[in-house]
Formats: structure tokens, C-alpha cells, sequence
């Protein structure tokens, strides 16, 4: 079938191309200051391609002491990069505005040290740092 | 997908049919001259053509006196005419708001001085905004 020749075929490549910028996702990378209970989690809105999605985007995100748990309000959760636009429960669960390149970035303080987890939400899906180590 | 044919498609095919499903916000500010004005927000797909006698949707909002920034209340801000209060965040500030059978929403706007005021919307976690001068007699 002439269809399945040339240009008229349909690879992978097309369809990524098709959805890139329409399905955003969510990276989250956390870092521990490496003491003093301090430490940040960056989330990035990307597109299909993997790039960065320079857009402003609103973002819930939230923190607990378990992977995909309700908040724990921390010592301090907030945000840094970006702007905070409600705040649902303090140092723990915010709705927070992109900066202009999709760029979330969240203060975290847990002044006894321990792991904490940080979701965030975008199109109904949560996203998850994993687990990050806060020293005290 | 039910609104592809079962058959073989160009990426063009693909792009195009996907993208007509691509909600996105259309926002445009009127100043009434009295310390008065409105916001409306309109829903379009990705073809920009609107949306009539299909699903209704609930859109985030809200004003505020600098571009993409947290809201600010106004002396007045709250759905008009066409659509309907959800929830009220922030009173007269920030709103979810339900739309009408058109895909729009009517936000009254009311300032205690001439200024220029942003109004910001959320659907699908992408944010739109408008600004205007809301000026006074």
C-alpha cells in the first residue's frame, strides 16, 4: 500500500513531534544543603522532547514525610523561584506560579534532619522527587 | 483515537487532529470609564474556533496588579453576566469559575483609582493573562 511508503508513515518520532508542547510533565530534582536542615526542590515543566517548556504553568505542589502522602508541614516548605499563589496549608501545600521558564524552585527546611518527599501536580498527574535526605 | 478515521495518517493529519483538542484562553479587558470594567474569558481549541453546546469548564482566575503575580483583591472583581462562581479563593481576587454554554466567562471588575490591572486564567495548568487601564471620571 502506497501508504506505508515515505512520508505517509507514521513513526514515533511524528507522534512526539505532534504532542510535544500540548502534554507537559513534571521533573522534580531535590538537594540537601548538606546541613543546617536546609534544602530545595526544583520543578521544571518539560515537554514531550524532554526540553524545558518556557511557559508559566500552575503548579500544586506539597511535601510530606512519605512518598505520595497527604502534606507534613515541614519547618519551612516555600517557594523561592517562581511565585506562591495560594497557600492551602503552611510550609507544606502550595499552588505556586512558574517563573517565565517554567521553573518552580521550593525552599525546604526540616530543622531535625530526615527524608522528606515533594509532589507536585500538573494536568491531574503527581510527580514525586523521591526521597530527599535533609541533614541536619 | 474516536475522532481519527481507522486508516493510515500523515504526521500533518495527526498534528492537526491532535491540536483541535488543545483547549487554551483567550482574555480581553473593557474599561468603562467609571472606575469600572470587565473581563472576559473566552475558551477556544487550538483551530480558534469556540466551543457551543458541549462540556462546560471550570477555569481559575483572578486579578492582580502586576502580570502573573499572586492576586491582588480590588475594590470589586466577581463572574458578571455569563458564567458562574465555583469557589471564591480570595474575595474579590481569585475565583474558580464554571463557563457558559459558549466556553465564557464575565468578570466584573471594579478599582478605587485609575490603574492598570492584569487578569490571569488557568486551564490545563497553563496560564493566560490580559492587562488593561481601568480609569475613572
Amino acid at each position: 500500500m502506497a501508504d506505508f511508503v515515505g512520508n505517509q508513515k507514521i513513526v514515533a518520532t511524528d507522534l512526539n513531534a505532534a504532542l510535544q508542547d500540548v502534554i507537559p510533565y513534571l521533573v522534580l530534582t531535590g538537594t540537601d544543603d548538606g546541613g543546617g536542615g536546609t534544602g530545595d526542590c526544583a520543578i521544571q515543566v518539560k515537554d514531550a522532547a524532554g526540553n524545558d517548556l518556557a511557559e508559566r504553568f500552575l503548579i500544586h505542589t506539597w511535601i510530606a514525610d512519605a512518598e505520595y502522602s497527604e502534606p507534613d508541614a515541614q519547618t519551612d516548605f516555600s517557594v523561592a523561584t517562581g511565585e506562591e499563589m495560594d497557600e492551602v496549608e503552611a510550609n507544606a501545600d502550595y499552588l505556586a506560579i512558574a517563573d517565565a521558564t517554567g521553573l518552580v524552585g521550593m525552599d525546604i527546611e526540616n530543622a531535625g534532619g530526615g527524608t522528606v518527599y515533594v509532589m507536585a501536580q500538573i494536568d491531574g498527574r503527581i510527580y514525586s522527587s523521591g526521597a530527599i535526605s535533609i541533614t541536619a | 483515537m474516536g475522532f481519527l478515521k481507522n486508516t493510515i495518517h500523515r504526521h500533518e493529519d495527526l498534528t492537526t487532529a491532535l491540536r483541535q483538542q488543545t483547549a487554551y484562553l483567550l482574555l480581553s479587558i473593557t474599561d468603562y470609564g467609571d472606575l469600572t470594567g470587565r473581563a472576559v474569558i473566552v475558551l477556544r481549541i487550538a483551530s480558534g474556533v469556540g466551543i457551543s453546546g458541549g462540556p462546560r469548564f471550570l477555569i481559575r482566575t483572578w486579578i492582580a496588579d502586576a502580570d502573573m503575580s499572586e492576586p491582588d483583591a480590588q475594590t470589586a472583581f466577581g463572574v458578571g453576566s455569563e458564567g458562574e462562581q465555583m469557589y471564591e479563593h480570595e474575595e474579590f481576587a481569585d475565583y474558580t469559575v464554571i463557563t457558559n454554554a459558549g466556553c465564557a466567562v464575565y468578570m466584573n471588575i471594579e478599582l478605587d483609582a485609575s490603574k492598570k490591572i492584569y487578569v490571569m486564567a488557568e486551564i490545563d495548568g497553563r496560564i493566560y493573562s490580559s492587562f488593561g487601564t481601568i480609569t475613572g471620571p
